[in-house]
C-alpha cells in the first residue's frame, strides 16, 4: 500500500471540508432550535469571559458583614407624659416567670409608681401607663428610682399536705432629705385570676424610716432580672431563718456623720435586722447579694458583698456578721460595680468569685467568695468604666466583659484575653453597664454619644451584629435594661431618653439572612441576587459558576467522547464477538441507574473534583457508545466501505478516512448532549452533598436547600436564578443537538 | 406484567402441548419461543455483568469493609477470634479481590442473600424487601402515566405539524426535558408545599396502605405519592412527547401512509391506526433505554421527598457507609432496571413483526 497524497489534493480536501461545513452551518442555522441554542451558548460563553469582571465579591469566602445581616428592630418609641418627670426616673423590671414580665416600672419625683404596659393582655396594652401607687413623699425628699424584684412566697398547708410557691413582684423605693431617709416597699397584684391578667394594683405598702442619708437605692436580697426567682424567700417571716428559709431582706446603705452604715430590714415589716459601720474610707460600692438562689440547706452561705476604699467585705445576710475582709492593693473602682455571675448564685462552689476593678492599676481582680482570697485576673491598661459577665455555669465565666472608655475586653480566664473591640472615639465613651444576653452569647453596649451596639461576646473582628445611633436630642439616655418581652417571647431592651421618650428594641435585632436582592445595604455592598443563609453573595457565586460549570461539562464530555469513539472504533475494527461484548458492557453500564451508581461511586471513591469527573465519565459514556456503535455498523455495511476494502485499504485507513468523517456531525451532536448531561450530573451530586463544595457551581449553590427545604420557600431569589441558569445551560445544548439533528438526519430536513 | 406472564404461559412449549395446541397459534408460538429464549439469555448475561460491576464498584473503596461492619452497633467490642469468624462469614478472609470470594458473592447476590446491615445488624434483604413495593409502585405508576400522557400528546403534536401549537409543544417539552429532576422537585416543593400547602411535606407512609386496598387508602397513597410522581411524570412524559412526535413524523413520510390517504382513510384513522402503531416501535426501543433514566430520576425523587423506596435506602446507606445495604440496594435497583429493559424490549419485538421473524 503506497500512500501518496499530493498537496493539491489535500488543499482540495480542506476546501471541500470547509464548503461542507458552510452548508451544514446554513442548515443548522435555519432551524429555529439550532439558532436559539447557538445564541444561548453564545450567552454562556460571553458570561464566562466576563465572569472575572462581574464577580463583585469572592464567591466562596465573602460573607456579608454583620451590619448588613443584622439590623436593630425598634419595638416601641413613645413620648412619656410630663407628669412622669422622666429626669429623675429609671425603668425597672423583673422576669417573674417564663411568660415574661408584664409591666415595666418607673416612678415620678413624688414617688408615684407607674407601670408601662407591654401588651401581654388587653388591660395592659403596649405603652399604656398605669398609675399603681401614690406614696406622697414630701417634696424636700429626693426620690430614688423604683426597683422591682421577684420574690416567692412559700405557702405550706401542713394539714392538707399541700404546699405551693407563688411569685410576687415587690417594689422598693428609697427617698432621702440628707438627714433622714424613707424606704417604701409594696407588692404588685393583679385583679385577674392568674398573674399578669386583669389590672395591676399595689397593696401592702410599708414605710420604713431610717436615720442618715441613703447613698444608693435600697435593694432586696433577690436578683432583679432572674428568670426563676429565688424560691426560698418567704413572704414575711422574721423567724424564717430558724425554719431553714431565707427571709426577705432590704439592704440599705446610709451615711450619717461621715460614717457609712450597712443596714438590713426584714421585708414586710419595719424591723431592723442588723447594721454595721463599714471600715476604711471613701464611698462604698453598691452592696451585692450573693447566694440568693441557694437552696434552704445552704441559707447561711448567703452574703452581702460590699467594697469600700482598699477593702472588700462579705457580711452574712442573716446576722450581719463579717465573714471576711480582704485588703486590696488599690482603692476599689466605683464605676464598675462588683460583678457575680448569675450561676454563682445557685450553689456555693469553690471557684465562685466576685469580680472587681481597682483604680490606679486598671486591673480586674477576682475575690473568692468562700474565703476572700484575691486573684489578679487581667490588666486592661486603662480606667475601667463598667463590667458584666456571662452566666459562669462551669467555673470561670466564658465571657467577662470589661469596658474602658472606648475599648471592650472579653476575658475568658485568669490572664486569658479572648478578644477586644474598639469603638471609634467619635462614637463616645462606654459609660453604661453592658447588658449580657445569655441565649445569644452577645452583649449590648451603649455610649454616651448615643451608639447602641450588640456585639458577640467573643468580640474580635466582625463580631458586631447591629447598632443604632440616637439623635443628640435623645441624649443622654438612662441605663438601658434587658427584660423578657412577653409579647415576642424574646429579650428586649428598654430605656428612657433625656427628652422623655420611652424606647424599646428587640435584643436580637433582626437576622436578615438570607438577604433579599438589594442595591443599597448598610455597608454599601451591592447584593444583586441577595445572599444565601451563610451570607455569601449569590450573584458572585452565580457568575463565578459559569467557568467552573463549563470546565466540568467540557472535561467530562471530552472524556465521554474519547471513550465512545474508541469503543465505536473497536466495534468497527473487530469482528462480531468483540463488538457484541463492547455493546453488552456499555448496555449494562447504561442500565445501572446512573444516579444510583453516581451516589455509590461518589461515596466509595471519595468526593474530590477529579473523582467527580471520572465518575461522570463512567456514567456518561455508554449512551453515546451505544448510538455510535449502531452508526458504525450502518456505515460498515455501506458500499463505499466495501469498495475501500476491496481496493486494499487497511482497516485503520477505513476507520480514519471513511468512518470518522461520517461520524463527525454525530460526534458534535453527542458532545453537545454530553456537556449538558455532565453539568446536570455535577449539579445533582453537589445538591445531594456528595461532591466537594469548594468551588462555585450552580448545583453547589443549591446544596443548603437540600438540608432545609424551608429555606427555599423563604428565599425564592436564592433558588430560582441557579435553577434557571442551570436549566438554560442544559437546554442550550439540547437545542443545539436538535439543530444538529437536522444536519445529521437529512430525512427530518426533508419533511 | 400480567400480559407478559400470560404470554409466557401461552408461548412456552410446556403449556402449549397441553391446551394451546388446538388454537391457531402454532407458527406464532414457535417464533416467540426463540425470541423469549434469547431475551432470557440476554437478561442473565446483563444481570451477571451488572453484578460484576457492582462487585468492582464496592471493592474500589479504600480500607476494609469488614472493619466498618465490625464497628457497627451489633458487633461492637468483638474479640479477635470473633472478628476472624465474622470475616470468613462475610467472605472477606481472602482479601478483596479473591476469586473464591467473588464466586461466593455471585452466589449470594443471585440468591438475594445480601448479608447483614452494618449499622443495626438486620438482614439487608428484609430492609430492601420493605422498600421494594414503594419503588415499584412509584416507578410503575410513573412509567404508565408518562406513557399515557406523553404518547397521545406526541401524536397530537405531530398532527398539528407546521402550526404554532406544534412549535409550542416541542419547545415546552424540550424545556421540561432539560430540567434536572432535583430542580423540578425543589421548585414544585416551594410552590405546591410551602406556598400553597397542597401536598404533604414528606411522602412516607406505612405499607398498611399498600396492602389493604380501599378507596380512602388509595386516596391517601395518591396524596402522598403525588409530588414525587408529578416530578417524574412531567420530565418523562416530555421525553415521550418528543420521541413519539419524531417517530410519527418519520412514519407519516412513509409510502403506505400515502397509500392509505389515497384510499380515502380518514385523518384520524391514518393517525391512530396506521401511523401511531408503527411509530410505537421506535418509541418502545427508546422507552427501554429511557427506563434507566427514569429509575435514576426515581432515586433522586425518593431522596428529595423522603419516599421510603430503594433509592432512599441506597442514599442513606451510602452516606452512613453501610456498604452491605448500599450494595444490595444498588444491585436490586439495577436488576429491576435490567428486567424492565428486557421486558420492554420483548414487547418491542412482539410489536414489530420484522424483529419477530
Amino acid at each position: 500500500m503506497v500512500k501518496v497524497e499530493s498537496k493539491g489534493y489535500r488543499k482540495k480536501r480542506i476546501l471541500f471540508f470547509l464548503k461542507r461545513l458552510k452548508i451544514n452551518w446554513k442548515i443548522y442555522y435555519k432551524s429555529g432550535y439550532g439558532k436559539a441554542g447557538f445564541y444561548l451558548v453564545l450567552f454562556f460563553v460571553i458570561m464566562t469571559a466576563l465572569s472575572p469582571v462581574l464577580t463583585f465579591h469572592d464567591p466562596m469566602n465573602f460573607i456579608a458583614p454583620l451590619e448588613d445581616t443584622y439590623t436593630a428592630q425598634q419595638e416601641l418609641n413613645m413620648l412619656l407624659p410630663s407628669y412622669l418627670n422622666y429626669n429623675s426616673t429609671q425603668l425597672s423590671t423583673t422576669s417573674v416567670n417564663s411568660e415574661g414580665s408584664y409591666l415595666l416600672f418607673t416612678n415620678s419625683a413624688n414617688g408615684t409608681i407607674y407601670g408601662i404596659g407591654l401588651g401581654a393582655t388587653s388591660e395592659t396594652p403596649k405603652g399604656k401607663i398605669i398609675n399603681l401607687a401614690y406614696l406622697n413623699i414630701p417634696s424636700s425628699y429626693n426620690v430614688f428610682p423604683v426597683s422591682v424584684y421577684p420574690i416567692s412566697k412559700y405557702l405550706s398547708f401542713i394539714s392538707s399536705g399541700y404546699s405551693t410557691i407563688t411569685y410576687t413582684t415587690y417594689f422598693v423605693i428609697g427617698a432621702t432629705n440628707g438627714a433622714n431617709s424613707l424606704i417604701y416597699t409594696g407588692e404588685v397584684w393583679w385583679t385577674g385570676a392568674t398573674w399578669g391578667s386583669g389590672n395591676p394594683y399595689v397593696k401592702h405598702i410599708i414605710k420604713i424610716e431610717i436615720p442618715g442619708k441613703l447613698i444608693y437605692s435600697p435593694e432586696l436580697n433577690s436578683i432583679q432580672l432572674s428568670e426563676s426567682p429565688p424560691a426560698w424567700i418567704p413572704f414575711d417571716n422574721m423567724s424564717a431563718s430558724s425554719m431553714g428559709f431565707m427571709p426577705g431582706m432590704i439592704i440599705a446603705l446610709t451615711e450619717e456623720n461621715g460614717e457609712y452604715n450597712l443596714s438590713s430590714y426584714y421585708l414586710n415589716s419595719n424591723t431592723l435586722a442588723w447594721y454595721n459601720i463599714l471600715p476604711n474610707n471613701g464611698i462604698p460600692t453598691t452592696p451585692v447579694p450573693y447566694g440568693v438562689f441557694f437552696s434552704p440547706g445552704k441559707v447561711y452561705g448567703s452574703e452581702i458583698i460590699i467594697g469600700r476604699g482598699t477593702h472588700i467585705m462579705a457580711y452574712s445576710l442573716l446576722s450581719g456578721k463579717l465573714r471576711w475582709n480582704t485588703n486590696l492593693p488599690y482603692p476599689i473602682n466605683l464605676k464598675a460595680t462588683p460583678t457575680i455571675p448569675l450561676d454563682y448564685q445557685l450553689s456555693p462552689n469553690s471557684y465562685n468569685m466576685v469580680f472587681i476593678a481597682l483604680n490606679n492599676i486598671y486591673g480586674v481582680y477576682g475575690v473568692y467568695l468562700s474565703n476572700g482570697t484575691l486573684v489578679d485576673i487581667y490588666n486592661v491598661g486603662a480606667p475601667i468604666t463598667s463590667m458584666t459577665s456571662s452566666l459562669g455555669s462551669s467555673g470561670f465565666p466564658s465571657y467577662l466583659l470589661v469596658t474602658t472608655n472606648n475599648e471592650i475586653f472579653s476575658i475568658g480566664g485568669i490572664g486569658k484575653l479572648k478578644g477586644t473591640f474598639t469603638i471609634a472615639s467619635s462614637d463616645g465613651l462606654l459609660t453604661y453597664t453592658p447588658l449580657y444576653i445569655a441565649d445569644k452569647t452577645a452583649a449590648i453596649f451603649n455610649t454616651n454619644l448615643g451608639l447602641m451596639l450588640e456585639i458577640q461576646a467573643q468580640l474580635g473582628k466582625d463580631s458586631a451584629e447591629w447598632s443604632v445611633h440616637f439623635n443628640s436630642n435623645y441624649l443622654p439616655i438612662k441605663q438601658p435594661i434587658l427584660f423578657r418581652n412577653a409579647e415576642t417571647g424574646r429579650s428586649s431592651i428598654a430605656f428612657i431618653t433625656n427628652n422623655g421618650y420611652f424606647n424599646m428594641y428587640a435584643s436580637s435585632g433582626v437576622d436578615k439572612n438570607p438577604i433579599p436582592p438589594t442595591l443599597n445595604s448598610p455597608s454599601g455592598n451591592i447584593y444583586l441576587l441577595g445572599t444565601n443563609s451563610d451570607g455569601n453573595d449569590l450573584w458572585s457565586q452565580l457568575i463565578a459558576s459559569f467557568p467552573t460549570d463549563w470546565l466540568f461539562g467540557i472535561t467530562v464530555a471530552i472524556g465521554v467522547m474519547v471513550i465512545a469513539v474508541l469503543a465505536a472504533m473497536l466495534v468497527g475494527y473487530s469482528g462480531p464477538i468483540v463488538s457484541s461484548v463492547v455493546e453488552t458492557v456499555s448496555l449494562v453500564v447504561y442500565l445501572i441507574p446512573g444516579l444510583a451508581l453516581l451516589i455509590a461511586l461518589a461515596s466509595v471513591l471519595g468526593a474530590s473534583m477529579l473523582n467527580i469527573v471520572i465518575i461522570l465519565t463512567i456514567i456518561g459514556w455508554p449512551f453515546t457508545t451505544l448510538t455510535l456503535i449502531g452508526v458504525v455498523r450502518q456505515i460498515k455495511a455501506r458500499t463505499f466501505v466495501e469498495a475501500a476494502k476491496v481496493s486494499g485499504s487497511s482497516t485503520w485507513q477505513i476507520l480514519y478516512k471513511h468512518m470518522m468523517p461520517n461520524m463527525t456531525p454525530l460526534l458534535v451532536y453527542f458532545l453537545a448532549l454530553a456537556i449538558g448531561g455532565a453539568v446536570a450530573g455535577v449539579a445533582t451530586l453537589q445538591f445531594l452533598g456528595l461532591a466537594p463544595l469548594t468551588i462555585p457551581t450552580w448545583g453547589g449553590m443549591l446544596q443548603p436547600i437540600f438540608n432545609n427545604f424551608f429555606l427555599a420557600a423563604q428565599a425564592p431569589w436564592w433558588v430560582l436564578p441557579p435553577s434557571i441558569i442551570l436549566t438554560a445551560f442544559i437546554m442550550a445544548f439540547i437545542f443545539i443537538s436538535r439543530g444538529l439533528d437536522e444536519v445529521v438526519n437529512p430525512r427530518i430536513r426533508r419533511q | 406484567m400480567l400480559i407478559i406472564i400470560l404470554r409466557y404461559i401461552f408461548t412456552s412449549k410446556f403449556f402449549s402441548k397441553f391446551y394451546i395446541q388446538n388454537l391457531p397459534l402454532g407458527k406464532w408460538v414457535k417464533m416467540n419461543i426463540y425470541l423469549l429464549a434469547r431475551k432470557i439469555i440476554q437478561a442473565i448475561v446483563l444481570a451477571v455483568l451488572m453484578a460484576v460491576i457492582v462487585y468492582v464498584v464496592y471493592r474500589l473503596m479504600p480500607g476494609n469493609p469488614a472493619e466498618l461492619f465490625l464497628f457497627g452497633a451489633k458487633h461492637y467490642g468483638a474479640t479477635p477470634a470473633q472478628m476472624n469468624a465474622l470475616l470468613s462469614e462475610l467472605g472477606l478472609s481472602g482479601g478483596k479481590w479473591n476469586l473464591m470470594n467473588f464466586l461466593i458473592y455471585m452466589k449470594d447476590m443471585f440468591t438475594f442473600n445480601f448479608g447483614y446491615d452494618y449499622i443495626r445488624g438486620e438482614p439487608v434483604w428484609e430492609i430492601i424487601n420493605y422498600a421494594m413495593p414503594y419503588t415499584l409502585l412509584l416507578l410503575g405508576t410513573a412509567l404508565a402515566l408518562s406513557f399515557i400522557i406523553g404518547i397521545p400528546l406526541g401524536i397530537v403534536t405531530s398532527w398539528v405539524r407546521g402550526k404554532k401549537s406544534e412549535a409550542f409543544s416541542i419547545t415546552i417539552s424540550l424545556i421540561l426535558n432539560s430540567i434536572p429532576f432535583f430542580i423540578l422537585g425543589v421548585i414544585l416543593y416551594i410552590y405546591l408545599v410551602s406556598f400553597y400547602h397542597i401536598f404533604p411535606v414528606t411522602s412516607g407512609f406505612s405499607t398498611y396502605y399498600l396492602y389493604h386496598f380501599s378507596w380512602p387508602n388509595f386516596e391517601f397513597v395518591l396524596y402522598k405519592m403525588a409530588l414525587p410522581l408529578i416530578t417524574l411524570v412531567v420530565i418523562e412524559a416530555a421525553a415521550h412527547v418528543l420521541t413519539m412526535r419524531a417517530a410519527m413524523v418519520s412514519t407519516l413520510g412513509e409510502d403506505y401512509i400515502l397509500t392509505a390517504r389515497a384510499k380515502g382513510v380518514s385523518e384520524a384513522g391514518i393517525m391512530f391506526r396506521h401511523a401511531a402503531r408503527n411509530a410505537m416501535i421506535p418509541v418502545t426501543t427508546r422507552m427501554a433505554l429511557e427506563f434507566a433514566g427514569l429509575t435514576g430520576g426515581a432515586v433522586i425523587v425518593e431522596i428529595l421527598f423522603s419516599w421510603p423506596g430503594i433509592g432512599h435506602i441506597l442514599y442513606y446507606a451510602t452516606l452512613m457507609e453501610d456498604y452491605a445495604l448500599s450494595e444490595g440496594a444498588l444491585f436490586l435497583i439495577s436488576l429491576i432496571t435490567i428486567i424492565a429493559y428486557v421486558l420492554i424490549d420483548y414487547i418491542h419485538a412482539w410489536l414489530d413483526p420484522r424483529i419477530r421473524v
